[in-house]
Protein backbone atom coordinates (compact mmCIF):
# COMPACT_ATOMS: atom_id res chain seq x y z
CA UNK A 1 0.00 0.00 0.00
CA UNK A 2 2.92 2.32 0.78
CA UNK A 3 4.15 1.98 -2.79
CA UNK A 4 0.70 2.78 -4.19
CA UNK A 5 0.52 5.95 -2.07
CA UNK A 6 4.03 6.96 -3.15
CA UNK A 7 3.01 6.19 -6.74
CA UNK A 8 0.00 8.52 -6.41
CA UNK A 9 2.18 11.29 -4.98
CA UNK A 10 4.64 10.83 -7.83
CA UNK A 11 1.88 10.97 -10.43
CA UNK A 12 0.50 14.17 -8.92
CA UNK A 13 3.95 15.76 -9.14
CA UNK A 14 4.30 14.47 -12.70
CA UNK A 15 0.99 16.09 -13.65
CA UNK A 16 2.32 19.59 -12.88
CA UNK A 17 3.73 19.84 -16.38
CA UNK A 18 0.41 18.78 -17.88
CA UNK A 19 -1.79 21.09 -15.78
CA UNK A 20 -3.29 22.83 -18.81
CA UNK A 21 -4.28 19.51 -20.38
CA UNK A 22 -5.90 18.52 -17.09
CA UNK A 23 -7.81 21.79 -16.86
CA UNK A 24 -8.90 21.50 -20.50
CA UNK A 25 -10.06 17.88 -20.27
CA UNK A 26 -11.72 18.18 -16.88
CA UNK A 27 -13.16 21.67 -16.91
CA UNK A 28 -12.98 23.69 -20.09
CA UNK A 29 -14.26 21.12 -22.60
CA UNK A 30 -17.13 19.70 -20.49
CA UNK A 31 -18.18 23.15 -19.28
CA UNK A 32 -18.08 24.62 -22.78
CA UNK A 33 -20.93 22.29 -23.77
CA UNK A 34 -22.97 23.47 -20.79
CA UNK A 35 -22.20 27.05 -21.76
CA UNK A 36 -23.54 26.45 -25.28
CA UNK A 37 -26.69 24.88 -23.88
CA UNK A 38 -27.20 27.83 -21.53
CA UNK A 39 -26.94 30.19 -24.51
CA UNK A 40 -30.15 28.65 -25.87
CA UNK A 41 -31.93 30.21 -22.87
CA UNK A 42 -35.27 29.14 -21.45
CA UNK A 43 -33.49 26.87 -18.97
CA UNK A 44 -35.73 25.33 -16.33
CA UNK A 45 -34.53 24.44 -12.83
CA UNK A 46 -34.77 20.80 -13.81
CA UNK A 47 -32.58 21.34 -16.89
CA UNK A 48 -29.69 22.47 -14.69
CA UNK A 49 -29.76 19.09 -12.97
CA UNK A 50 -29.85 17.38 -16.39
CA UNK A 51 -26.87 19.36 -17.70
CA UNK A 52 -24.83 18.92 -14.53
CA UNK A 53 -25.33 15.15 -14.57
CA UNK A 54 -24.09 15.33 -18.17
CA UNK A 55 -21.09 17.37 -16.98
CA UNK A 56 -20.22 14.68 -14.40
CA UNK A 57 -20.01 12.04 -17.12
CA UNK A 58 -18.25 14.39 -19.57
CA UNK A 59 -15.56 15.17 -17.01
CA UNK A 60 -15.14 11.44 -16.31
CA UNK A 61 -14.66 10.88 -20.04
CA UNK A 62 -12.10 13.70 -20.15
CA UNK A 63 -10.26 12.35 -17.15
CA UNK A 64 -10.38 8.60 -17.82
CA UNK A 65 -11.04 8.03 -21.54
CA UNK A 66 -8.81 11.02 -22.33
CA UNK A 67 -5.96 11.75 -19.94
CA UNK A 68 -5.80 8.37 -18.20
CA UNK A 69 -5.93 6.43 -21.49
CA UNK A 70 -3.04 8.47 -22.92
CA UNK A 71 -1.08 7.97 -19.70
CA UNK A 72 -1.62 4.19 -19.80
CA UNK A 73 -0.48 4.15 -23.42
CA UNK A 74 2.59 6.17 -22.40
CA UNK A 75 3.28 3.77 -19.53
CA UNK A 76 3.30 0.82 -21.91
CA UNK A 77 5.98 2.31 -24.17
CA UNK A 78 9.21 0.26 -24.02
CA UNK A 79 11.34 3.21 -22.93
CA UNK A 80 8.90 4.15 -20.15
CA UNK A 81 8.76 0.53 -18.95
CA UNK A 82 12.53 0.62 -18.89
CA UNK A 83 12.49 3.90 -16.95
CA UNK A 84 10.17 2.39 -14.33
CA UNK A 85 12.54 -0.60 -14.15
CA UNK A 86 14.88 1.80 -12.31
CA UNK A 87 12.36 2.10 -9.44
CA UNK A 88 11.31 -0.50 -6.87
CA UNK A 89 7.70 -0.65 -8.03
CA UNK A 90 5.93 -3.06 -10.38
CA UNK A 91 3.89 -2.06 -13.43
CA UNK A 92 0.56 -3.26 -11.93
CA UNK A 93 1.32 -1.15 -8.83
CA UNK A 94 2.00 1.86 -11.04
CA UNK A 95 -1.24 1.26 -12.90
CA UNK A 96 -3.23 1.14 -9.66
CA UNK A 97 -1.54 4.38 -8.58
CA UNK A 98 -2.43 6.01 -11.89
CA UNK A 99 -6.07 4.89 -11.66
CA UNK A 100 -6.40 6.25 -8.13
CA UNK A 101 -4.69 9.52 -9.10
CA UNK A 102 -7.15 10.19 -11.91
CA UNK A 103 -10.09 9.22 -9.69
CA UNK A 104 -8.84 11.68 -7.04
CA UNK A 105 -8.48 14.42 -9.67
CA UNK A 106 -12.09 13.90 -10.74
CA UNK A 107 -13.60 13.81 -7.26
CA UNK A 108 -13.92 17.57 -6.52
CA UNK A 109 -15.75 18.26 -9.80
CA UNK A 110 -17.98 15.21 -9.39
CA UNK A 111 -18.80 16.04 -5.77
CA UNK A 112 -19.74 19.65 -6.52
CA UNK A 113 -21.76 18.78 -9.62
CA UNK A 114 -23.50 15.94 -7.78
CA UNK A 115 -24.58 18.24 -4.95
CA UNK A 116 -25.87 20.85 -7.39
CA UNK A 117 -27.63 18.37 -9.67
CA UNK A 118 -29.37 16.81 -6.65
CA UNK A 119 -30.29 20.28 -5.35
CA UNK A 120 -31.88 21.31 -8.67
CA UNK A 121 -33.55 17.95 -9.39
CA UNK A 122 -37.29 17.48 -8.75
CA UNK A 123 -36.55 14.06 -7.32
CA UNK A 124 -33.41 12.27 -6.14
CA UNK A 125 -32.71 8.69 -5.15
CA UNK A 126 -29.36 9.00 -3.41
CA UNK A 127 -28.68 5.27 -3.30
CA UNK A 128 -29.08 4.81 -7.06
CA UNK A 129 -27.25 8.10 -7.71
CA UNK A 130 -24.25 6.95 -5.63
CA UNK A 131 -24.32 3.53 -7.27
CA UNK A 132 -24.53 5.27 -10.64
CA UNK A 133 -21.49 7.44 -9.89
CA UNK A 134 -19.46 4.44 -8.73
CA UNK A 135 -20.32 2.27 -11.74
CA UNK A 136 -19.75 5.23 -14.08
CA UNK A 137 -16.27 5.77 -12.63
CA UNK A 138 -15.44 2.08 -12.96
CA UNK A 139 -16.89 1.74 -16.47
CA UNK A 140 -15.24 4.82 -17.96
CA UNK A 141 -11.96 4.09 -16.15
CA UNK A 142 -12.05 0.57 -17.64
CA UNK A 143 -12.73 2.04 -21.05
CA UNK A 144 -9.71 4.34 -20.69
CA UNK A 145 -7.56 1.42 -19.54
CA UNK A 146 -8.70 -0.64 -22.51
CA UNK A 147 -7.93 2.17 -24.98
CA UNK A 148 -4.53 2.80 -23.40
CA UNK A 149 -3.57 -0.87 -23.59
CA UNK A 150 -5.02 -1.36 -27.07
CA UNK A 151 -3.29 1.53 -28.85
CA UNK A 152 0.36 0.61 -28.60
CA UNK A 153 1.76 3.60 -30.43
CA UNK A 154 1.92 6.72 -28.28
CA UNK A 155 1.90 9.10 -31.27
CA UNK A 156 -1.21 7.45 -32.69
CA UNK A 157 -2.80 7.49 -29.24
CA UNK A 158 -2.40 11.25 -28.95
CA UNK A 159 -4.55 11.62 -32.06
CA UNK A 160 -6.96 8.70 -31.70
CA UNK A 161 -7.83 8.97 -28.00
CA UNK A 162 -9.16 12.57 -28.08
CA UNK A 163 -11.16 11.61 -31.18
CA UNK A 164 -12.66 8.59 -29.43
CA UNK A 165 -13.45 10.70 -26.35
CA UNK A 166 -15.23 13.14 -28.61
CA UNK A 167 -17.14 10.24 -30.21
CA UNK A 168 -18.17 8.91 -26.78
CA UNK A 169 -19.52 12.36 -25.90
CA UNK A 170 -21.28 12.92 -29.22
CA UNK A 171 -23.00 9.53 -29.34
CA UNK A 172 -24.46 9.79 -25.86
CA UNK A 173 -27.17 12.07 -24.53
CA UNK A 174 -24.73 14.03 -22.39
CA UNK A 175 -26.22 17.43 -23.19
CA UNK A 176 -29.27 16.56 -25.29
CA UNK A 177 -32.44 14.58 -24.70
CA UNK A 178 -33.26 11.29 -26.43
CA UNK A 179 -37.04 11.48 -26.38
CA UNK A 180 -37.34 13.08 -29.82
CA UNK A 181 -34.62 11.05 -31.54
CA UNK A 182 -35.45 8.33 -34.07
CA UNK A 183 -35.26 4.68 -33.05
CA UNK A 184 -32.11 3.82 -35.03
CA UNK A 185 -30.16 6.67 -33.40
CA UNK A 186 -31.45 5.56 -29.99
CA UNK A 187 -30.17 2.03 -30.67
CA UNK A 188 -26.77 3.42 -31.69
CA UNK A 189 -26.67 5.47 -28.48
CA UNK A 190 -27.34 2.34 -26.44
CA UNK A 191 -24.18 0.68 -27.77
CA UNK A 192 -22.21 3.46 -26.12
CA UNK A 193 -21.56 2.65 -22.43
CA UNK A 194 -21.67 6.37 -21.67
CA UNK A 195 -25.41 6.36 -22.50
CA UNK A 196 -25.95 3.74 -19.80
CA UNK A 197 -24.01 5.71 -17.19
CA UNK A 198 -26.18 8.73 -18.00
CA UNK A 199 -29.31 6.61 -17.92
CA UNK A 200 -28.58 5.44 -14.36
CA UNK A 201 -27.72 8.92 -13.09
CA UNK A 202 -30.73 10.56 -14.72
CA UNK A 203 -33.21 7.95 -13.55
CA UNK A 204 -31.93 8.55 -10.01
CA UNK A 205 -32.65 12.28 -10.55
CA UNK A 206 -36.18 11.67 -11.76
CA UNK A 207 -35.66 11.94 -15.52
CA UNK A 208 -37.37 9.46 -17.91
CA UNK A 209 -35.45 6.27 -18.60
CA UNK A 210 -33.84 5.51 -21.96
CA UNK A 211 -33.78 1.80 -21.15
CA UNK A 212 -34.57 -0.14 -17.99
CA UNK A 213 -32.00 0.69 -15.33
CA UNK A 214 -31.29 -3.01 -14.72
CA UNK A 215 -30.07 -3.40 -18.30
CA UNK A 216 -27.76 -0.42 -17.88
CA UNK A 217 -26.25 -1.84 -14.68
CA UNK A 218 -25.89 -5.24 -16.35
CA UNK A 219 -24.31 -3.79 -19.52
CA UNK A 220 -21.80 -1.74 -17.54
CA UNK A 221 -21.00 -4.60 -15.15
CA UNK A 222 -20.27 -6.96 -18.04
CA UNK A 223 -18.12 -4.29 -19.70
CA UNK A 224 -16.12 -3.74 -16.50
CA UNK A 225 -15.59 -7.49 -15.99
CA UNK A 226 -14.54 -8.11 -19.61
CA UNK A 227 -12.02 -5.25 -19.56
CA UNK A 228 -10.76 -6.32 -16.15
CA UNK A 229 -10.07 -9.83 -17.50
CA UNK A 230 -8.40 -8.35 -20.60
CA UNK A 231 -6.20 -6.12 -18.42
CA UNK A 232 -5.26 -8.95 -16.09
CA UNK A 233 -4.26 -11.00 -19.13
CA UNK A 234 -2.16 -8.11 -20.42
CA UNK A 235 -0.31 -7.79 -17.14
CA UNK A 236 -0.23 -11.48 -16.29
CA UNK A 237 2.68 -11.79 -18.65
CA UNK A 238 5.47 -10.97 -16.32
CA UNK A 239 7.86 -10.36 -19.21
CA UNK A 240 6.19 -7.16 -20.29
CA UNK A 241 8.53 -6.11 -23.12
CA UNK A 242 7.83 -9.40 -24.95
CA UNK A 243 4.66 -8.02 -26.48
CA UNK A 244 6.69 -5.55 -28.54
CA UNK A 245 8.40 -8.32 -30.49
CA UNK B 1 28.93 -21.22 -2.50
CA UNK B 2 25.92 -19.27 -3.77
CA UNK B 3 26.66 -16.84 -6.58
CA UNK B 4 24.84 -13.52 -6.36
CA UNK B 5 24.03 -13.53 -10.07
CA UNK B 6 24.27 -16.51 -12.35
CA UNK B 7 23.24 -16.79 -15.98
CA UNK B 8 23.02 -20.38 -17.13
CA UNK B 9 22.82 -21.44 -20.79
CA UNK B 10 20.69 -18.44 -21.61
CA UNK B 11 19.32 -18.32 -25.12
CA UNK B 12 16.97 -15.73 -26.51
CA UNK B 13 15.41 -16.10 -29.93
CA UNK B 14 13.04 -13.36 -31.08
CA UNK B 15 9.84 -14.30 -32.94
CA UNK B 16 11.50 -13.14 -36.19
CA UNK B 17 14.09 -15.89 -35.70
CA UNK B 18 16.95 -13.60 -34.67
CA UNK B 19 19.09 -15.25 -32.02
CA UNK B 20 19.98 -12.39 -29.67
CA UNK B 21 21.67 -14.54 -27.02
CA UNK B 22 23.11 -17.99 -27.59
CA UNK B 23 23.95 -20.24 -24.62
CA UNK B 24 25.28 -17.43 -22.44
CA UNK B 25 26.93 -18.45 -19.16
CA UNK B 26 27.98 -15.69 -16.80
CA UNK B 27 28.65 -15.82 -13.09
CA UNK B 28 29.10 -12.75 -10.94
CA UNK B 29 30.15 -12.82 -7.32
CA UNK B 30 30.07 -10.28 -4.54
CA UNK B 31 32.76 -7.65 -4.77
CA UNK B 32 33.33 -8.28 -8.45
CA UNK B 33 32.72 -6.00 -11.39
CA UNK B 34 31.90 -7.88 -14.56
CA UNK B 35 31.92 -6.24 -17.98
CA UNK B 36 30.04 -7.19 -21.11
CA UNK B 37 31.45 -5.81 -24.31
CA UNK B 38 30.45 -6.26 -27.89
CA UNK B 39 29.46 -4.31 -30.99
CA UNK B 40 26.00 -2.76 -31.46
CA UNK B 41 23.36 -5.46 -31.77
CA UNK B 42 25.58 -8.07 -30.11
CA UNK B 43 22.87 -8.90 -27.58
CA UNK B 44 24.10 -7.02 -24.51
CA UNK B 45 20.90 -5.06 -23.88
CA UNK B 46 18.75 -8.14 -24.59
CA UNK B 47 20.75 -9.98 -21.95
CA UNK B 48 20.23 -7.16 -19.43
CA UNK B 49 16.51 -6.98 -20.18
CA UNK B 50 16.23 -10.69 -19.44
CA UNK B 51 18.05 -10.25 -16.13
CA UNK B 52 15.59 -7.45 -15.32
CA UNK B 53 12.65 -9.70 -16.18
CA UNK B 54 11.49 -7.46 -19.01
CA UNK B 55 12.11 -10.15 -21.63
CA UNK B 56 11.61 -13.89 -21.34
CA UNK B 57 14.51 -16.25 -22.03
CA UNK B 58 13.79 -18.80 -24.77
CA UNK B 59 15.81 -21.34 -22.80
CA UNK B 60 18.22 -21.38 -19.90
CA UNK B 61 17.78 -19.55 -16.64
CA UNK B 62 18.90 -16.65 -14.51
CA UNK B 63 19.53 -17.07 -10.80
CA UNK B 64 19.77 -14.43 -8.11
CA UNK B 65 21.26 -15.81 -4.89
CA UNK B 66 20.69 -19.30 -6.27
CA UNK B 67 16.97 -18.76 -6.96
CA UNK B 68 15.48 -18.94 -10.44
CA UNK B 69 13.98 -15.51 -11.18
CA UNK B 70 11.24 -16.92 -13.40
CA UNK B 71 9.89 -18.67 -10.28
CA UNK B 72 10.58 -15.81 -7.88
CA UNK B 73 10.32 -12.63 -10.00
CA UNK B 74 10.10 -10.36 -6.96
CA UNK B 75 13.79 -11.07 -6.30
CA UNK B 76 14.66 -8.91 -9.32
CA UNK B 77 13.32 -5.59 -8.05
CA UNK B 78 14.31 -6.40 -4.49
CA UNK B 79 17.96 -6.98 -5.33
CA UNK B 80 18.76 -5.16 -8.55
CA UNK B 81 19.24 -1.47 -9.31
CA UNK B 82 19.53 -0.55 -12.93
CA UNK B 83 20.77 2.37 -15.00
CA UNK B 84 19.54 2.04 -18.59
CA UNK B 85 21.50 2.82 -21.72
CA UNK B 86 18.86 5.19 -23.14
CA UNK B 87 18.67 8.70 -21.75
CA UNK B 88 15.41 8.53 -19.82
CA UNK B 89 13.95 10.88 -17.23
CA UNK B 90 10.70 11.87 -15.57
CA UNK B 91 10.09 15.18 -17.38
CA UNK B 92 8.08 16.86 -14.64
CA UNK B 93 10.03 15.65 -11.63
CA UNK B 94 13.05 17.56 -10.40
CA UNK B 95 16.36 15.80 -9.85
CA UNK B 96 15.77 15.89 -6.10
CA UNK B 97 12.23 14.53 -6.41
CA UNK B 98 13.32 11.72 -8.72
CA UNK B 99 15.96 10.49 -6.29
CA UNK B 100 13.56 11.02 -3.39
CA UNK B 101 10.89 8.83 -5.02
CA UNK B 102 13.46 6.14 -5.79
CA UNK B 103 14.30 6.10 -2.08
CA UNK B 104 10.67 6.24 -0.95
CA UNK B 105 9.83 3.23 -3.08
CA UNK B 106 12.64 1.47 -1.23
CA UNK B 107 10.93 2.30 2.04
CA UNK B 108 13.05 5.24 3.22
CA UNK B 109 11.11 7.75 5.32
CA UNK B 110 11.73 10.75 7.60
CA UNK B 111 15.24 11.55 8.76
CA UNK B 112 16.71 8.49 7.08
CA UNK B 113 15.21 9.62 3.77
CA UNK B 114 16.48 13.19 4.01
CA UNK B 115 19.99 12.05 5.04
CA UNK B 116 20.18 9.53 2.22
CA UNK B 117 18.85 12.08 -0.28
CA UNK B 118 21.39 14.66 0.81
CA UNK B 119 24.19 12.12 0.61
CA UNK B 120 23.08 11.01 -2.86
CA UNK B 121 22.92 14.56 -4.22
CA UNK B 122 26.34 15.34 -2.77
CA UNK B 123 28.30 12.34 -3.96
CA UNK B 124 26.75 12.41 -7.44
CA UNK B 125 27.47 16.10 -7.87
CA UNK B 126 23.83 16.77 -8.69
CA UNK B 127 23.32 19.13 -5.74
CA UNK B 128 23.66 22.20 -7.96
CA UNK B 129 20.94 21.04 -10.35
CA UNK B 130 18.66 19.44 -7.76
CA UNK B 131 15.77 21.75 -8.65
CA UNK B 132 16.04 21.22 -12.41
CA UNK B 133 13.14 19.30 -13.95
CA UNK B 134 13.90 16.20 -15.99
CA UNK B 135 13.19 17.93 -19.28
CA UNK B 136 15.73 20.67 -18.46
CA UNK B 137 18.64 18.27 -18.01
CA UNK B 138 21.40 17.83 -20.56
CA UNK B 139 21.93 14.22 -21.72
CA UNK B 140 25.01 14.01 -19.50
CA UNK B 141 23.14 15.19 -16.39
CA UNK B 142 20.20 12.88 -17.16
CA UNK B 143 22.67 9.99 -17.41
CA UNK B 144 24.22 11.03 -14.10
CA UNK B 145 20.77 11.08 -12.53
CA UNK B 146 20.06 7.53 -13.75
CA UNK B 147 23.34 6.35 -12.26
CA UNK B 148 22.56 8.13 -8.98
CA UNK B 149 19.15 6.44 -8.81
CA UNK B 150 20.86 3.08 -9.23
CA UNK B 151 23.60 3.82 -6.66
CA UNK B 152 21.38 5.37 -4.02
CA UNK B 153 19.03 2.37 -3.76
CA UNK B 154 21.88 0.40 -2.23
CA UNK B 155 20.86 -3.00 -3.63
CA UNK B 156 23.27 -5.93 -3.69
CA UNK B 157 23.31 -6.06 -7.49
CA UNK B 158 23.92 -3.12 -9.84
CA UNK B 159 23.38 -3.33 -13.57
CA UNK B 160 24.76 -0.43 -15.56
CA UNK B 161 24.19 -0.22 -19.31
CA UNK B 162 26.70 2.19 -20.88
CA UNK B 163 26.99 4.03 -17.56
CA UNK B 164 29.36 6.81 -18.47
CA UNK B 165 28.62 7.54 -22.11
CA UNK B 166 27.98 11.28 -22.61
CA UNK B 167 29.65 12.16 -19.31
CA UNK B 168 32.57 14.56 -19.19
CA UNK B 169 35.92 13.11 -18.22
CA UNK B 170 35.84 14.53 -14.67
CA UNK B 171 32.39 13.06 -13.92
CA UNK B 172 33.35 9.84 -15.67
CA UNK B 173 36.43 9.46 -13.49
CA UNK B 174 34.34 10.23 -10.41
CA UNK B 175 31.80 7.52 -11.34
CA UNK B 176 34.59 5.05 -12.03
CA UNK B 177 35.99 5.78 -8.58
CA UNK B 178 32.59 5.11 -6.97
CA UNK B 179 32.17 1.84 -8.90
CA UNK B 180 35.66 0.66 -8.05
CA UNK B 181 34.97 1.30 -4.36
CA UNK B 182 31.81 -0.87 -4.33
CA UNK B 183 33.46 -3.80 -2.62
CA UNK B 184 30.36 -5.49 -1.25
CA UNK B 185 28.25 -5.47 -4.40
CA UNK B 186 27.82 -7.31 -7.64
CA UNK B 187 28.25 -4.97 -10.59
CA UNK B 188 27.48 -5.84 -14.19
CA UNK B 189 28.49 -3.25 -16.78
CA UNK B 190 27.69 -3.29 -20.47
CA UNK B 191 29.86 -0.83 -22.30
CA UNK B 192 31.51 0.15 -25.55
CA UNK B 193 34.17 2.05 -23.65
CA UNK B 194 37.19 -0.27 -23.54
CA UNK B 195 39.02 2.09 -21.23
CA UNK B 196 36.13 1.90 -18.78
CA UNK B 197 35.96 -1.89 -18.96
CA UNK B 198 39.71 -2.24 -18.58
CA UNK B 199 39.81 0.11 -15.59
CA UNK B 200 36.82 -1.28 -13.70
CA UNK B 201 36.20 -4.93 -14.51
CA UNK B 202 37.64 -7.97 -12.85
CA UNK B 203 36.21 -10.16 -15.58
CA UNK B 204 35.10 -9.38 -19.11
CA UNK B 205 32.80 -11.23 -21.50
CA UNK B 206 33.05 -10.39 -25.17
CA UNK B 207 29.74 -11.05 -26.92
CA UNK B 208 29.37 -11.12 -30.68
CA UNK B 209 26.19 -12.16 -32.47
CA UNK B 210 24.74 -13.23 -29.14
CA UNK B 211 27.57 -15.61 -28.30
CA UNK B 212 30.40 -15.23 -25.80
CA UNK B 213 33.56 -15.47 -27.86
CA UNK B 214 36.08 -14.54 -25.20
CA UNK B 215 36.11 -14.22 -21.44
CA UNK B 216 38.62 -13.50 -18.72
CA UNK B 217 40.27 -10.56 -17.04
CA UNK B 218 41.12 -7.60 -19.33
CA UNK B 219 44.76 -8.73 -19.09
CA UNK B 220 43.80 -12.28 -20.13
CA UNK B 221 41.84 -10.98 -23.07
CA UNK B 222 44.71 -8.72 -24.11
CA UNK B 223 46.94 -11.76 -24.51
CA UNK B 224 44.45 -13.98 -26.34
CA UNK B 225 45.84 -12.90 -29.69
CA UNK B 226 49.37 -12.25 -30.69
CA UNK B 227 49.35 -8.50 -31.15
CA UNK B 228 52.24 -6.20 -32.04
CA UNK B 229 53.65 -3.79 -29.48
CA UNK B 230 53.16 -0.19 -30.49
CA UNK B 231 55.47 2.62 -29.45
CA UNK B 232 54.83 6.29 -30.00
CA UNK B 233 57.63 8.66 -29.08
CA UNK B 234 59.13 12.09 -29.66
CA UNK B 235 62.92 12.00 -29.62
CA UNK B 236 65.16 14.83 -28.55
CA UNK B 237 67.19 14.39 -31.73
CA UNK B 238 65.06 13.30 -34.69
CA UNK B 239 67.90 12.56 -37.10
CA UNK B 240 69.65 10.22 -34.70
CA UNK B 241 66.34 8.53 -33.80
CA UNK B 242 65.55 7.91 -37.45
CA UNK B 243 68.87 6.09 -37.87
CA UNK B 244 68.14 3.89 -34.85
CA UNK B 245 64.70 3.07 -36.23
CA UNK B 246 66.12 2.04 -39.60
CA UNK B 247 68.69 -0.15 -37.86
CA UNK B 248 66.08 -1.79 -35.51
CA UNK B 249 63.85 -2.85 -38.47
CA UNK B 250 60.40 -2.53 -36.81
CA UNK B 251 57.42 -4.25 -38.48
CA UNK B 252 55.81 -0.85 -38.97
CA UNK B 253 57.16 2.69 -38.95
CA UNK B 254 55.49 6.05 -39.44
CA UNK B 255 56.79 9.53 -38.83
CA UNK B 256 54.60 12.57 -38.65
CA UNK B 257 56.58 15.78 -38.06
CA UNK B 258 58.59 14.85 -34.96
CA UNK B 259 56.27 12.08 -33.73
CA UNK B 260 57.49 8.54 -34.40
CA UNK B 261 55.19 5.50 -34.44
CA UNK B 262 56.86 2.11 -34.54
CA UNK B 263 55.64 -1.45 -34.00
CA UNK B 264 57.50 -4.59 -33.00
CA UNK B 265 56.42 -8.19 -32.88
CA UNK B 266 57.16 -8.74 -29.20
CA UNK B 267 57.68 -6.81 -26.01
CA UNK B 268 61.39 -7.58 -25.59
CA UNK B 269 62.23 -6.12 -28.99
CA UNK B 270 60.25 -3.03 -28.04
CA UNK B 271 62.03 -2.59 -24.71
CA UNK B 272 65.45 -2.99 -26.35
CA UNK B 273 64.46 -0.41 -28.94
CA UNK B 274 63.38 2.12 -26.28
CA UNK B 275 66.71 1.68 -24.44
CA UNK B 276 68.59 2.23 -27.70
CA UNK B 277 66.62 5.32 -28.64
CA UNK B 278 67.01 6.79 -25.16
CA UNK B 279 70.76 6.36 -25.19
CA UNK B 280 71.28 7.60 -28.78
CA UNK B 281 68.79 10.43 -29.21
CA UNK B 282 66.96 10.91 -25.88
CA UNK B 283 63.18 10.76 -25.45
CA UNK B 284 60.86 13.71 -24.78
CA UNK B 285 57.60 11.77 -24.92
CA UNK B 286 56.89 8.05 -24.81
CA UNK B 287 53.74 5.94 -25.06
CA UNK B 288 53.79 2.16 -25.18
CA UNK B 289 50.93 -0.29 -25.61
CA UNK B 290 51.71 -3.92 -25.11
CA UNK B 291 49.38 -5.48 -25.95
CA UNK B 292 46.45 -3.16 -26.24
CA UNK B 293 43.18 -4.45 -24.74
CA UNK B 294 41.19 -2.25 -27.08
CA UNK B 295 43.01 -3.42 -30.18
CA UNK B 296 42.78 -7.08 -29.18
CA UNK B 297 39.03 -6.75 -28.67
CA UNK B 298 38.72 -4.93 -31.97
CA UNK B 299 40.69 -7.67 -33.71
CA UNK B 300 38.52 -10.35 -32.09
CA UNK B 301 35.37 -8.53 -33.22
CA UNK B 302 36.66 -8.05 -36.75
CA UNK B 303 37.67 -11.71 -36.87
CA UNK B 304 34.17 -12.83 -35.90
CA UNK B 305 32.31 -10.34 -38.04
CA UNK B 306 34.58 -10.39 -41.00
Amino acid sequence: MDKIITGIQMEFKSLRIYKWQVITYLLILPLSYIFVMLLFGNIQRNDISYLLSGYIIASLIGSFAGLFAIRVCNLMQPEVLELYATFFITIPQILISLSLTYIIISIPGIALSSLLSIKYANFANLLIFTGGIIISILAILSLGLFLGLLIKNMFKAQGIIPLLSWGLLLFAPVYYKVQHLNLLYKVILLINPVTHTLNILRISLGFPEIINIRWSFLYLSVLIIVIFIYSIKSFKRFYILEKFY
Amino acid sequence: MVEELKIINLTKVYPNGKKANDSINITVQKGKVVGIIGPNGAGKTTLIRQILGLLAPTSGRIEIFGEDISKKPWLIKENISYAPQTILYYPSLTVKETIEFALRFRGYRGKELSNKLKESLNYSGLEQVKNFSGYQLSPGLARLLLISIAFTQDTPILILDEPTSMLDIVTKTHIWKIISELNNKVVLIASHDMNEIRKLCHRVYLIINGKIIAEGSPEDISTIMKMPIEITFIPVNSDKAEKVVLYAKPIAFEKEENVFNVAFENLNEGIDFIKEINSCSGIRYLQLESPSFEKTVLKLMEGRNG
